[in-house]
């Protein structure tokens, strides 16, 4: 796939902006689905606006001026816009596949702005954006996990490069090795070992990196006889269902599943059972990466063909992802499970989420823009009531997180797992 | 008199200032300039006559009513010399078609001739409230008088549809549907009913021509939205102390499209409404005064739709008193079933003398328009204002527009031809209060334009880019509004 | 980078803030990309591109932005949500002024109506609304589009018509910057007495700016406008069911959906007359049967599958050819129920019926009608849409408008082989206005990626303005910009008056709308008059499609 692949879909755009709006919003307030458009106001910051940019640069209409690239990589990748795309356009335009595309083009003509270039060269040499190889397992000394290198287990870990190197994560991930255990669950990590999912450099347009990452870590999904593929990180299960077909990589001796997911099957099978909490309102911050973006992802190579004397069809019937198939449920239920816990749905949920802002490298290379899309989820979730934001990424709450504290908000946010850490019981 | 210099138009019936000063309701001696009244039969005519206006620098004011008085056709008039453009001769009902429910009409035309010809086809003018029998339909509707049927009052232009124009150049132009055919027969025969009031293209001029007080254009004739006749109807005249109590009843009519008819009078306006004379008028004004009659009254006519109409029935009545049995209300028609069927009376058939008259002779009036939120407000402010006036009864009518956006604010005090000289400040005051709270002069005639233009003043040289595109040798009505 | 001298950029910015102003490529190719059928041309970038997007925070700025564009005699164009091109400027070099920032939305829901600015959406407005028991008329376009822009400047017809009127029609009281920077409000808040009349003091000004057509841009920029809201007896949030992107909206409690069909369209007229007049359907629109097919598919791939194994649904097929979707709406139990027995009678006496739809094609038709949302699929299935006639005239035209589709089209050129899309029905999507009238527009699917189907497109809308004016069916209402000087003489020669407004309000022609009229007129609308008749004569129409082959070939990258 290329720019020039993706031509016809890009000339199919007619620019009638649903990809800024929710598909029928319940406010005025919360009607944007695209954080980098709901910010920076341009036309050109929307999918849209990047499905024109990627056209014009192709044809060497446009320049990739210093502005472009930020105004290009100041989206998180979340996906929204083509879900909203698809409200009325089907897959004629698809423009997150075009930005991809256009990423990889960049990435390519060297136009990447440094903060990512140099998060994906640490990518390469470390297998993780920030922190060292031999560091990466740290967060697991003393508690005797298996390792999935040597020996074979049921359910192999992958823990994820922003809470392997992050200690205020490390107990949430304690907790789950501890529930894990009490449900006597057979599981292991690949330790230092263990590399960044690929999705990350993919997604910044790398795709030479990202195919490495990603060929690694299926080979040592393969060899580790695992039937499972537990993903802690949101981004990671995001990768392995979506990213990794895009790039020929087959995990298909294991079931991919998200830590939230696996909890909700241990409870309905009786291992694990949750008792009270008292919480306030909680509302549920659908991730993107754990929602949208992690609906399984089928590659198709086929043409559009004239039928009906002028209407462009695809030679062949193909799978289109709608957003539909992404994890929203499983969050939900385990929530659902507790005691006592008051829960309420945000305005913009499951597949019309709108996005934290923190993912992509858009945390690290455009602050502002994260902290202003975070913002706006805070505001939402303080409109419907809400004292607690659960998300079941720690990616999206640590950036919540930070947010509210820049904002004094009175929400309170919470990683899904934080939040159920002293409820979550051993035993029916 | 015409001066032996005046040129006289040679295609048209022309007739001398005393002629014409009879049509305009005036004394001979009355000191009105006007030079002769001129009586086109025709568009050719009339179109005529404006060229030839252009050509002499005569002024002209067109006039569509056969008689009465013009209380707001004169009223800004410059003080120089003018001739009538007297329009009511051209009277025919061109066409109506009862499915579509629209009809066109020239000028000349009246209610109770309009209404004897559209009952053949099952339907009746969308009136005003209480126009006297004399009064030009097409007058009405270019003046933007509101009608009492609000729920079929989607636009601030309804219930005119297209206009065949002559503009003050002397240049014809139809508006909307009428544009279409350049032959009126032949779009009728075709199944054309210029049913449209915006266009063609770029343009939307019956807008324009609304409001403008004759000064960018004379009608010639224009298509005309009309009332299917209900199979069957019930009128409802309610009564409650709190006027916002029956302006709750009007939002839920707007909101749940119930009623043909409604409006609201105060006490003393509908003793005006029913009186037949002055001494019927101070009767019913002690009677409902010793009956303890209300202060405020609603009336709504619930109308059946065409299908099932019994049926029909059935649900609006309930619909609507499962709000008014919940309200503070009085039934009157139940109470009094006279009064609802003079009232209906004479809603269905105007009366020779305009309503407002009969109670003192003449007289003053002060309208406006508002939102139903601001309505109550302004009345009590007007009620402040007025509560010292002696031997002057004062009436409100309130008269929700396009749809419940709206609501027409009417205060009249009725007086002799005495007082009315004694009353001209207080008009002024009352028109002050009035906008100053939210009320706005959309239509202002003779000095509330000074007013009204004087809280706007941004749109004036607008206004005047209008008139100088339409009327560049300023013939038409010159001194009214802004021109 | 535009040549926009950086003192002219500086100017901009003093107004509206560094931030707000880019002239930078990528974005004012934005502003530049080929959106539906405004502009006929292969191309993508249509290489007309404005020098600068400047995006203004409120009323006085767009005031400054265009006093700036005046002193530096600049071209410049207002863009509120931008569907489609007929937002873009008209002229490369010009500025696109952007009033996304403009985004201002009240309700007020005792006058039944809202406050709004050029960047509320008709979703929002509804979505608002709703809460209120009101909704907002919302035109084709769907949710998405600018209320505000539609009202002011561009047509504003829409399927729930019947209910939500002609969003022209539903405009108040309006604020608008004239093409030389003024700041004006028309009508009732001139006079600082709230935003609930456009018309007076006096004349209804509104309409020397704001015709049938609307003035594309050509005239100044709104900014802020009174809108008048209609009643919804529906929940305060609507309901959705089924997945992304085949949802529908079950019809809410005393409401109910039906697609109706008869065997012709006289029987279907006289149906159609009595519903009307009976007031018991709140929404009466008419899909053509392969619109109602691309609304109820996903893709057009599936719509392809179902239509070539003959799965398609009736509603989908020429099986319903002739008929109505309704939806009813009702306050009460009781009213629903009449609803319900006026529309079996109706049927009943006019040979009608209602076909069997699955709940998910009642979701999404009633989706389509509420909310418009599913009409925008049109574009779906073609981006180079033929649009001919509007009507707005009596109900009783419609089997003579369907005859006339059909003629205006020929027999060719929507069969197997011809140049638009093939179809097995004619396209009118028509619907009610008002309770009074009808409205109709013929909307061939084409594309715009090749020539032949570009000119296949543009012979049969000027065929269809043609025929038209030989016999008017109601007002051909897509005719606009240059086309005004042409098909306006037997309208009464409203280009003339048009002319001199544009002259009078706009001196230096810097309001840039090629969708409105020119300050001059093209010399080719001098010679139209002979060459309508040789060119549209059967024997003239090869040479007029191989020029017009010639002409759009320029621009084929192909």
């Amino acid at each position: 796939m290329s720019l020039e692949d993706r031509i016809h879909n890009m000339e199919q755009c007619n620019r009638c902006s649903q990809c800024k709006f929710v598909h029928m919003p319940k406010s005025q307030e919360f009607s944007s689905i695209c954080p980098s458009k709901y910010q920076s106001r341009f036309h050109a910051s929307s999918a849209g606006g990047q499905v024109i940019s990627a056209y014009g640069y192709h044809n060497k209409l446009i320049e990739a001026s210093p502005k472009m690239i930020d105004s290009v990589f100041a989206c998180s990748m979340c996906g929204a816009c083509e879900t909203m795309c698809k409200s009325h356009m089907g897959d004629n335009v698809e423009p997150f596949d075009t930005i991809l595309e256009f990423r990889a083009q960049l990435a390519e003509d060297g136009k990447v702005p440094e903060t990512l270039s140099n998060m994906v060269k640490h990518l390469e040499q470390e297998g993780a954006p920030h922190g060292k190889r031999d560091e990466r397992s740290r967060w697991a000394e003393g508690l005797d996990i298996k390792d999935a290198r040597k020996e074979t287990v049921d359910v192999l870990l992958h823990i994820g490069s922003g809470q392997a190197y992050s200690e205020k994560q490390w107990d949430n991930l304690r907790f789950i090795v501890k529930l894990l255990k009490s449900a006597k669950v057979d599981f292991g990590i690949a330790y230092d070992s263990e590399s960044d999912s690929g999705g990350l450099a993919y997604e910044i347009g790398y795709r030479s990196v990202a195919d490495k990452l990603a060929q690694e870590w299926a080979d040592l999904v393969q060899k580790s006889q695992a039937k499972t593929l537990l993903a802690i990180s949101a981004e990671a299960y995001s990768a392995f269902k979506n990213v990794y077909p895009r790039l020929n990589k087959t995990l298909s001796s294991v079931r991919v599943l998200h830590t939230t997911e696996y909890f909700e099957e241990l409870l309905q099978q009786g291992k694990l059972s949750l008792g009270m909490k008292n919480t306030g309102k909680v509302a549920y911050h659908d991730s993107c990466r754990l929602g949208r973006r992690s609906e399984e992802y089928t590659p198709w190579n086929g043409e559009y063909i004239r039928v009906l004397n002028t209407m462009a069809v695809t030679d062949t019937p193909r799978k289109v992802n709608y957003g539909n198939d992404g994890n929203y449920d499983a969050p939900r239920q385990l929530l659902s499970r507790v005691d006592g816990l008051d829960m309420v749905e945000l305005e913009r949920t499951r597949q019309y989420s709108f996005c934290c802002g923190g993912c992509t490298g858009v945390k690290e290379t455009y602050p502002e823009m994260a902290d202003g899309a975070a913002q706006e989820l805070l505001r939402e979730a303080e409109s419907v009531g809400a004292e607690v934001l659960v998300s079941g990424s720690s990616c999206c709450q640590a950036n919540m997180a930070a947010a509210a504290k820049r904002s004094n908000s009175s929400v309170k946010v919470a990683y899904l797992f934080d939040l159920l850490a002293d409820s979550i019981q051993e035993g029916a | 008199m015409i001066n032996d210099a005046f040129p006289l138009p040679k295609f048209v019936t022309f007739e001398n200032a005393t002629i014409a000063k009879e049509f305009l309701g005036v004394s001979t001696e009355n000191s009105l300039k006007v030079q002769g009244i001129a009586r086109p039969e025709d568009e050719q005519q009339v179109q005529q006559l404006v060229q030839w206006a252009n050509e002499h620098e005569v002024t002209l004011v067109p006039l569509s009513s056969p008689s009465g008085n013009r209380r707001h056709g004169l009223a800004g008039l410059k003080d120089a010399p003018f001739v009538v453009l007297d329009m009511s001769k051209m009277s025919r009902v061109i066409h109506a078609d009862g499915e579509d429910a629209i009809a066109i009409i020239e000028p000349g035309v009246t209610f109770p001739e309009f209404d004897a010809q559209l009952q053949k086809h099952n339907l009746r003018s969308i009136k005003p409230f209480l126009p006297r029998a004399s009064k030009s339909v097409l007058a009405c509707y270019l003046e933007r008088e509101p009608t009492t049927l609000p729920n079929e009052h989607w636009d601030s232009t309804d219930p005119l549809a297209s206009l065949s124009l002559t503009m003050g150049s002397g240049e014809s132009f139809r508006t909307g549907g009428a544009a279409l055919y350049e032959d009126l027969d032949e779009a009728l025969k075709n199944g054309a009913r210029q049913m449209m009031a915006s266009g063609p293209i770029g343009t939307d001029y019956t807008r324009v021509m609304l409001g403008s007080q004759g000064t960018l254009g004379v009608t010639s004739w224009a298509s005309i939205y009309c009332q299917r006749i209900p199979s069957i109807e019930q009128g409802f005249l309610y009564g409650a102390e709190d006027v916002t109590t029956l302006i709750s009843i009007v939002r839920h009519l707007a909101l749940h499209q119930l009623g043909a008819q409604y409006f609201m009078l105060s006490r003393v306006q509908l003793a005006a409404a029913l009186a037949k004379d002055s001494t019927h008028f101070a009767e019913l004004h002690q009677l409902f005064g010793k009956d303890a009659m209300p202060a405020w009254y609603l009336y709504v006519n619930i109308a059946s739709r065409d299908v099932l109409p019994e049926e029909s029935m059935q649900w609006q009545l309930a619909d609507l008193s499962s709000l008014v049995d919940t309200l503070p209300v009085t039934t009157i028609s139940q109470q009094y079933p006279s009064y609802l069927a003079e009232l209906e009376a004479r809603l269905s058939t105007p009366s020779k003398e305009f309503y407002k008259d009969v109670p003192c002779g003449t007289h003053t009036e002060v309208f406006c328009i508002t939102q139903m939120s601001k309505v109550a407000n302004l009345v009590n402010l007007a009620q402040n204002l007025l509560a010292d006036l002696s031997d002057v009864q004062v009436g409100f009518y309130l008269q929700p527009m396009i749809q419940g956006t709206n609501c027409h604010l009417d205060i009249s005090l009725f007086h002799t031809d005495e007082q009315t000289t004694q009353l001209a400040d207080i008009e002024m005051q009352l028109v002050k209060v009035l906008a100053d709270n939210g009320g706005f002069f959309s239509r202002p005639y003779g000095k509330w334009s000074e007013d009204a233009f004087a809280r706007n003043e941004t749109i004036v040289p607008h206004l005047r880019r209008v008139k100088d595109i339409f009327d560049p040798a300023g013939i038409l009505s010159p001194g009214k509004l802004c021109y | 980078m535009s040549n926009l001298p950086p003192h002219i950029l500086k100017a901009f910015e003093a107004v509206v803030g560094p931030d707000n102003v880019s002239d930078e490529d990528f974005v004012v190719n934005c502003h530049d990309w080929m959106g539906l059928g405004a502009d006929p041309s292969t191309r993508t970038l249509l290489g007309k591109a404005p020098a600068a997007v400047v995006m203004p925070g409120s009323t006085e700025e767009v005031a400054g932005v265009v006093k700036v564009c005046n002193q530096y005699k600049l071209k410049f164009k207002a863009h509120s949500t931008g569907y489609g091109n007929y937002s873009g400027v008209g002229t490369k070099g010009s500025i696109s002024i952007d009033l996304c920032r403009m985004k201002g939305l009240e309700i007020d829901p005792e006058s039944r109506m809202a406050i709004i600015q050029p960047y509320t959406t008709a979703g929002e407005l509804v979505s608002e609304a709703h809460k209120h028991q009101l909704m907002c008329h919302i035109i084709g376009a769907g949710p998405i589009h600018s209320p505000l822009a539609s009202a002011t400047s561009f047509v504003g017809v829409g399927v729930a018509g019947n209910h939500t009127s002609i969003n022209s029609r539903n405009m108040l009281s309006l604020e608008w910057v004239t093409p030389e920077g003024e700041i004006v409000r028309i009508g009732s808040s001139g006079s600082d007495a709230g935003w609930f009349t456009g018309e007076g003091p006096g004349p209804g000004f509104r309409g020397m700016i704001r015709g049938l057509y609307g003035a594309a841009g050509g005239l100044g920029v709104f900014t802020k406008i009174g809108i008048k809201l209609y009643p919804w007896a529906g929940p305060k949030t609507l309901e959705w069911s089924g997945p992304h992107p085949y949802r529908g909206t079950p019809p809410p409690e005393n409401f109910a959906t039906y697609q109706l069909d008869w065997d012709n369209w006289e029987d279907a007229t006289k149906a159609t007359q009595m519903m009307k007049n009976s007031k018991a359907v709140a929404f009466i629109n008419r899909m053509p049967p392969a619109a109602v097919g691309h609304c109820l598919t996903a893709t057009n791939r599936e719509y392809y599958d179902l239509q070539r194994t003959g799965k398609l649904p009736d509603i989908a097929t020429k099986a319903n050819a002739v008929g109505w979707s309704v939806t009813t709406m009702a306050w009460t139990k009781a009213q629903f129920d009449w609803n319900e027995a006026v529309l079996n009678k109706i049927l009943a006496e006019t040979n009608g019926r209602k076909m069997d739809i699955s709940e998910r094609e009642r979701d999404i038709l009633t989706a389509a009608v509420l909310t418009s949302h599913y009409v925008a699929r049109f574009n779906r299935m073609g981006d180079c849409a033929g649009v001919s006639m509007g009507v707005l005239d009596s109900i009783n035209l419609i089997p003579e408008v369907v005859k006339r589709t059909n003629d205006d089209i020929g027999d060719k050129e929507t069969k197997a082989g011809g140049k638009m899309m093939e179809v097995d029905t004619e396209q009118n999507w028509m619907w009610l206005s008002e309770g009074r009238h009808f409205w109709t527009e013929n909307n061939p699917a084409s594309t715009r990626s090749f020539v032949k189907n570009i000119v296949a497109c543009v012979d049969f809308i000027l065929s269809s303005f043609i025929s038209n004016e030989k016999k008017p069916l109601g007002a051909a209402l897509f005719v606009h910009g240059e086309a005004s000087d042409l098909f306006g003489p037997k309208l009464g020669h409203p280009n003339k008056w048009m002319r001199k407004v544009k002259n009078t309000w706009d001196p230096n022609n810097l309001s840039d709308s090629k969708h409105f009229i020119q300050p001059e007129a093209a010399k080719e609308s001098k010679a139209w008059p002979i060459a309508k008749k040789i060119f549209f004569h059967p024997w003239g129409k090869p040479i007029f499609r191989k020029i017009l082959t010639k002409e759009f070939g320029k621009d084929d990258p192909k």
